[in-house]
C-alpha cells in the first residue's frame, strides 16, 4: 500500500456567506449584518448560512422553505460563485507566500502538500499555526464573520475532515501519521459526500444497511465494498483505511495536453477571456476524453502585457469537464482582474494545463448523470445555443413544488447547473402533496404573464367573492379579447393567501371555468384578485 | 514485387473499402433509428411512430396536451426534446403526462437578439431528436428560414412538432384534436379531472385519416384510451 500524501487543508465554514458580507462591506452588493441569520441559497437549497442562522436550526441542505420556517427573519442571498471566488482571492494570495503549491479545491478551501513547507518552518504543528495566521491575515477585512479551520492528515479526505474539526474546535488539528485511521472512524458517512462527492443516495443507503461511521466502512474488507458498490467502493475503502484517496490509476498527463493562447491585442474585459478559454477547455476535454482519461487538477496560467502573472491550480476529484474548467478559468481571472491588485494592462497569454489526469472510471457525468450519445449531442447543442443567445437562454425545469402551476418547476439556466451538480431534475416520485394545490391535471398553457379577463353573472355584473369566500353570483360569461363565451362549467373559489405577514401579502381566489368555445368546452384556470380577473393558465 | 507499386494498389483500394464503410453504418443508422416510438395510447393512430425529418402540427383546442403526449414515448427511451418558442408552456402538464423533464430544454429570449436565428434553429436541430414550437413562432421567422430549418430537420433526422396551425409550415402530419367533454367538474363544484379528445390523424401519405377518441389527459394526468363511452374510473368524486 503506497503511503498517502501529507496535506495540509486550510477551510473558511461558509464561506459562500462570508463572501457576500465581505461584498457588501465592499460595497459591491447588498450590506448584510455578519451576526444576523444569513443563508446563501443556491437552487432552493440553503448551500451556506451563518452561525447565527444554525443556531435557529437553519441547517445546510434544507429547502428554502425549510429554513424559513425554523427561522422566519432569515436573510436570504443568492449564490455567486464568482464573488466567492473573488474574495477568497487574498487569503490564497496570503497562504501563496509560504506555500507556493497550492490547490483551491472550492473558494473556502485550500488543499497543499506538506512535505517542502512542513520542513521548511519546522514541523506540522508549527506549520499549522502559520497557517492559521497567513489566513487570518488574508480574512483581515472578514475578521468577526469567519473562522479558519486548519488540519493536517494524510491524505486529502483525513486533512479535509480535520479542518473541519479544527473550525469548530478553534484551534488547529494535526493527525498523527499512523492515526488517520483512527481519526476518521468516529465520522458519520455523511462526510463522503463533501470530501469523495458521494451520491446521497448511496449515503442513504449505507445507513440504511447499517453502517453509520467511517469505521463501520473500515471494518468491512475491500472485496465486500467493490461486491456492493463497485469501483466506488474500492475508492472509499482506501479512503476510510486511511489510505490513499486518488486512484491507483493516476497517470502522468502527456505533455501535449496543455493549450495556450496569445493574443494580439491585449483582452481587458472578462468575458473575452472567457470565450477564449471556452474553446481551449474544449479542445483539452476532447483530447482527453479521446484517450479516456479525465482531468482532476489544471493549472490556469494567465500573463498581462507588461508581465505580470497569474497561476493558479484548480482541483476536483471528480474530473473537471469543460465547462467546470471554464468557470475556474472566469473565477481566477475575475480574482485577478477585478481584485484588489490588478494588472497594469490586459490579458495577452492565457495557458491551461491538465497537471493530473487519470483514467475516466465513469464517474464523471455531465449535467444529467450517465451518457449516451444522444445526451452528449444534447449537451453539445445546449453549449453552442448558450454561446449564441447567452448564458440564460437554455433552462432546465427543475422541481421545487407550489401551489401554483406555475410554481411548482422553476426553469433554471443550464448555466446554473454545475457540470457536477447531482440533483433531481424531475419531479419525485411521489411528491408530497401541496397544501393548497390544485389537483391534477395541470393545465398546458401557463401564461408568463396573467391575461385579464372579465367574468359576469346572468345579469352582466362582474362576478366577486366575498370576505368569506362567496361567490356573489355564478359566473354565466367569459369576456375575453372583446369576445363573449357561455361558462358551461365552473368549480371554486379555492383561496389562496401569500406572504401575509409581509406587505407584498396577496389574497386571491382560483377558479376553474369550462367555457364553450364554438362548441368545445375549454378549461381555464382563472383567478380574482382585488375585484379583477385573470386566466392563469388554459388546459389546451 | 515492386514496393511503389504494391504501395499505390493498397491505396487504389482503401477509397472504395472507406465508401462501404460509410454506407453500411449509415444504413445501419437508419434501419434502427429510423422512427420515434409514440405512447401506447396513440399506436392506433400513429402505427409506424413519428418519421424522423418529419413534420407533425397538432392543431385544435387539445392541441398542446397533443403536443406533449407525442414527446412522452421518445424522452423516456433516451431521446432528447428542445422547446423553442412556446413560452406558455405548462412544465407541471408536461410532467403528469409523462414526458422525462430530464431531457427536455427550454430554449429562451428573442432569437434575432444575437446574430443569426438560422445558427440557433441549426444548433437546437443538431442537438436535439425532437423540436417542439409553436405556430406563432414558425410565423415569425422568414419563409427562407423555414426552409432551411425544415430541411436541416431532414438531414439530421430529427421530428417537429408545431402546436397549432400555420400557414408557414405545412405538416407532414397532421392531427386535429376536438375535445368532446370534461369531466370532473360541474356547476359550482368538483375540479377538472379528464377530458376526452376525438383525434384525427391525416397527412401528405395517409391515404384516409384516422380517428379515436382518447382520454388525453385521464385522471391519471396521462393519455389514457377510452374503454367506453361512460366517464373513466375516479377513485373520489367531489359531489358539492
Amino acid at each position: 500500500m503506497s503511503t498517502p500524501p501529507r496535506c495540509a487543508v486550510v477551510w473558511c465554514p461558509a464561506w459562500p456567506v462570508t463572501a457576500a458580507v465581505l461584498a457588501g462591506d465592499a460595497a459591491r452588493g447588498p450590506v448584510f449584518d455578519p451576526s444576523a441569520p444569513l443563508a446563501v441559497l443556491h437552487a432552493r437549497r440553503v448551500l451556506a448560512c451563518s452561525a447565527a442562522a444554525s443556531r435557529e436550526g437553519v441547517r445546510v441542505g434544507q429547502t428554502k422553505r425549510e429554513a424559513q420556517s425554523s427561522c422566519p427573519h432569515l436573510v436570504l442571498v443568492p449564490h455567486d460563485p464568482d464573488r466567492d471566488a473573488r474574495f477568497f482571492e487574498p487569503v490564497v494570495r496570503a497562504v501563496g507566500e509560504l506555500v507556493p503549491l497550492l490547490d483551491v479545491e472550492s473558494p473556502g478551501c485550500l488543499l497543499m502538500a506538506t512535505r517542502g513547507p512542513s520542513r521548511y518552518v519546522g514541523g506540522d504543528e508549527k506549520l499549522a499555526e502559520r497557517l492559521v495566521d497567513l489566513a487570518t491575515r488574508g480574512l483581515i477585512a472578514a475578521r468577526d464573520v469567519s473562522d479558519v479551520g486548519v488540519g493536517i492528515a494524510d491524505g486529502r479526505v483525513a486533512a479535509l475532515l480535520a479542518a473541519r474539526r479544527s473550525a469548530v474546535l478553534r484551534h488547529p488539528v494535526v493527525v498523527p501519521s499512523n492515526d488517520t485511521a483512527a481519526f476518521l472512524a468516529p465520522h458519520p458517512v455523511s462526510a463522503l459526500v463533501t470530501t469523495v462527492g458521494a451520491d446521497p443516495d448511496v449515503i442513504d443507503l449505507l445507513g440504511r444497511l447499517g453502517l453509520h461511521t467511517l469505521g463501520h466502512l473500515a471494518d468491512l474488507t475491500s472485496a465486500q465494498l467493490v461486491d456492493r458498490f463497485g469501483r466506488w467502493g474500492a475508492d472509499v475503502f482506501r479512503v476510510v483505511t486511511g489510505a490513499d484517496d486518488t486512484p491507483p490509476s493516476a497517470v502522468a498527463p502527456p505533455a501535449d495536453l496543455s493549450s495556450s493562447r496569445a493574443f494580439d491585442e491585449p483582452i481587458g474585459q472578462l468575458d473575452q477571456a472567457v470565450f477564449a478559454a471556452k474553446s481551449m477547455a474544449d479542445q483539452i476535454h476532447a483530447t482527453l476524453t479521446d484517450r479516456g482519461l479525465v482531468c482532476t487538477r489544471v493549472v490556469v496560467d494567465a500573463e498581462s502585457e507588461h508581465g505580470e502573472r497569474s497561476s493558479r491550480a484548480w482541483f476536483h476529484a471528480d474530473g473537471l469537464v469543460a465547462s467546470a474548467v471554464v468557470d475556474r478559468v472566469r473565477w481566477q481571472l475575475d480574482g485577478w482582474i477585478n481584485g484588489d491588485d490588478p494588472p497594469s494592462s490586459g490579458v495577452t497569454s492565457l495557458r491551461i494545463t491538465p497537471t493530473d489526469v487519470r483514467e475516466a472510471s465513469g464517474r464523471q457525468s455531465g449535467f444529467w448523470g450517465e451518457r449516451t450519445r444522444a445526451d452528449d449531442a444534447a449537451t453539445r447543442a445546449t453549449t453552442r445555443l448558450i454561446g449564441l443567445l447567452g448564458p440564460d437562454a437554455v433552462a432546465v425545469a427543475s422541481w421545487r413544488g407550489g401551489r401554483h402551476p406555475h410554481d411548482e418547476f422553476e426553469l433554471v439556466p443550464v448555466t446554473a447547473l454545475g457540470a457536477d451538480d447531482r440533483r433531481r431534475v424531475s419531479r419525485p416520485v411521489a411528491p408530497p402533496p401541496w397544501p393548497g394545490s390544485l389537483p391534477a391535471p395541470a393545465p398546458a398553457i401557463v401564461h408568463p404573464e396573467p391575461q385579464p379577463i372579465e367574468v359576469v353573472d346572468h345579469d352582466d355584473r362582474p362576478v366577486t367573492v366575498s370576505g368569506r369566500g362567496l361567490v356573489s353570483a355564478s359566473p354565466v360569461h367569459v369576456i375575453r379579447d372583446r369576445r363573449r363565451h357561455r361558462v358551461v362549467a365552473w368549480a371554486g373559489p379555492w383561496p389562496f393567501e401569500e406572504r401575509w405577514w409581509t406587505p407584498q401579502r396577496r389574497r386571491a381566489a382560483r377558479f376553474q371555468l369550462v367555457v364553450d368555445h364554438d362548441g368545445e368546452p375549454v378549461a381555464y384556470l382563472a383567478f380574482l384578485e382585488d375585484g379583477r380577473w385573470w386566466i392563469a393558465g388554459e388546459y389546451r | 514485387m515492386d514496393p511503389v507499386a504494391g504501395r499505390s494498389s493498397a491505396l487504389a483500394r482503401l477509397p472504395a473499402r472507406v465508401a462501404t464503410d460509410v454506407t453500411t453504418a449509415s444504413t445501419a443508422v437508419v434501419a434502427r433509428e429510423r422512427n420515434q416510438p409514440v405512447h401506447p395510447v396513440l399506436t392506433p393512430l400513429l402505427a409506424s411512430g413519428l418519421v424522423r425529418g418529419q413534420t407533425v402540427v397538432c392543431a385544435g383546442s387539445a392541441s398542446v396536451s397533443c403536443a406533449l403526449a407525442l414527446l412522452v414515448a421518445p424522452t423516456r427511451q433516451g431521446s432528447w426534446a428542445g422547446v423553442i418558442g412556446v413560452p406558455s408552456l405548462g412544465v407541471a402538464a408536461a410532467a403528469d403526462m409523462g414526458v422525462d423533464l430530464d431531457r427536455t430544454v427550454f430554449v429562451r429570449g428573442r432569437l434575432d437578439a444575437h446574430g443569426d436565428p438560422a445558427n440557433v434553429l441549426g444548433a437546437l436541430v443538431d442537438g436535439v431528436d425532437l423540436v417542439v414550437t409553436s405556430a406563432r413562432f414558425v410565423s415569425s421567422l422568414a419563409p427562407s428560414l423555414v426552409r432551411r430549418f425544415t430541411t436541416r430537420l431532414q438531414s439530421r433526422g430529427a421530428v417537429c412538432i408545431v402546436v397549432d396551425d400555420t400557414r408557414a409550415m405545412s405538416g407532414d402530419v397532421r392531427i386535429s384534436t376536438r375535445v368532446r367533454e370534461l369531466t370532473g367538474i360541474g356547476d359550482g363544484h368538483g375540479h377538472v379531472s379528464a377530458r376526452r379528445v376525438t383525434l384525427e390523424v391525416d397527412g401528405r401519405r395517409h391515404e384516409r385519416s384516422v380517428r379515436r377518441d382518447v382520454w388525453l389527459p385521464g385522471p391519471s394526468g396521462c393519455p389514457e384510451e377510452v374503454r367506453d363511452v361512460a366517464s373513466p374510473e375516479i377513485g373520489l368524486r367531489v359531489v358539492s
